[in-house]
């Protein structure tokens, strides 16, 4: 094993325990835990045998392996910063509810002493 | 009738004054949404016994105070609501002119436009770079084409009010009052306005911003 193959392990490693770690405190859904999982697991499966990824640039018309993995991450930073995105602002609109209705309930209290 | 004037402001202590003293000169209701402002922008108001101040804690942006202005002014009672701008680009003497229309039940919603009228003193770089472009967004978003739909300046029945809610909380809540007016099929007219232009306002950064809020807005 080189060196980079043993620290991206204990990186995901890492990675996964802190996932354990949030699903026990039900921080993150059991389907959350599972994609992720699968993911990481899947990424160790990568990184231990290279070669895995040939095949699949191959099956798909890519080059070698390492581009594949470059695209599939980016296609996924794309779609997550897209998704933080919609999430901040489905957020932004509920704390907006919530001042909304802070300031017409005082007013309503106001009107009323 | 109950006419309301509903003013969004935030840190506005140097223009709001003013404009509350020309406002109320007229026999309208005015209702000012503090938009959580840092400075002695609802202390200037409260010196106005007869207009209304509501307050949001933490600032939200335009849109977001003229929603809960709405909101304040449907549990008043109100016929006719009139958007107007903190300040000072707007004239009070032109309310009349904006709401007549409605009063008369011709219209459900008027929107000032600046290109009616060649009063207003625009900046070249702001009607040709911001303004222009601005209508053309608004036509892919909304499919109407209006001579100008960012002036801010409305008026609009009761039941307009009760019928749409803006969701926008910041700029981008002038095409979205515009969607509306397609959406449920509103009578409308555009007014000739004037607006005194004593800063730039929003850049081109801001008109960006608006756009993607835009985008945004099909996903949310």
């Amino acid at each position: 094993m080189i060196l980079i193959q043993i620290l991206l392990i204990i990186l995901i490693l890492f990675v996964v325990s802190r996932l354990a770690v949030r699903l026990k405190s039900r921080q993150v859904s059991v389907l959350n835990f599972l994609i992720w999982l699968v993911f990481w697991i899947a990424a160790t499966g990568i990184i231990l045998y290279p070669e895995a990824s040939s095949y699949i640039a191959r099956a798909l018309g890519v080059g070698r392996g390492a581009d594949v993995v470059i695209y599939i991450s980016l296609i996924l930073i794309f779609y997550f910063i897209f998704y933080i995105t919609v999430r901040l602002r489905i957020i932004e609109q509920q704390i907006t509810g919530i001042v909304r209705k802070i300031s017409l309930d005082e007013d309503k209290k106001n009107h009323k002493t | 009738m109950k006419i309301i004037i509903i003013i969004p402001a935030y840190n506005e202590e140097n223009n709001i004054g003013a404009v509350l003293t020309e406002l109320s000169q007229y026999p309208y209701h005015i209702l000012v949404v503090d938009d959580g402002s840092t400075d002695t922008t609802a202390d200037i108001v409260r010196t106005f016994p007869r207009v209304k101040l509501v307050q949001h804690m933490i600032n939200r942006g335009m849109g977001a105070a003229l929603q809960t202005g709405n909101e304040a002014a449907l549990r008043l009672g109100v016929d006719i609501i009139v958007h107007f701008d903190a300040d000072g680009q707007m004239l009070a003497s032109e309310i009349e002119a904006m709401i007549g229309l409605i009063t008369k039940g011709k219209a459900d919603i008027t929107l000032g436009s600046r290109f009616l009228s060649k009063k207003s003193n625009i900046p070249f770089f702001k009607e040709y770079f911001i303004l222009k472009p601005a209508r053309l967004v608004n036509w892919f978003f909304t499919g109407l084409w209006l001579t100008d739909a960012h002036s801010g300046w409305r008026a609009f029945t009761r039941d307009v009010a009760e019928k749409f809610q803006i969701k926008q909380d910041r700029m981008a809540h002038n095409t979205e009052i515009v969607h509306a007016i397609n959406k449920f099929k509103l009578r409308y007219k555009e007014i000739p306005v004037t607006v005194v232009y004593n800063e730039f306002g929003q850049g081109v950064a801001g008109g960006l911003r608006i756009v993607k809020d835009l985008i945004l807005s099909k996903f949310v």
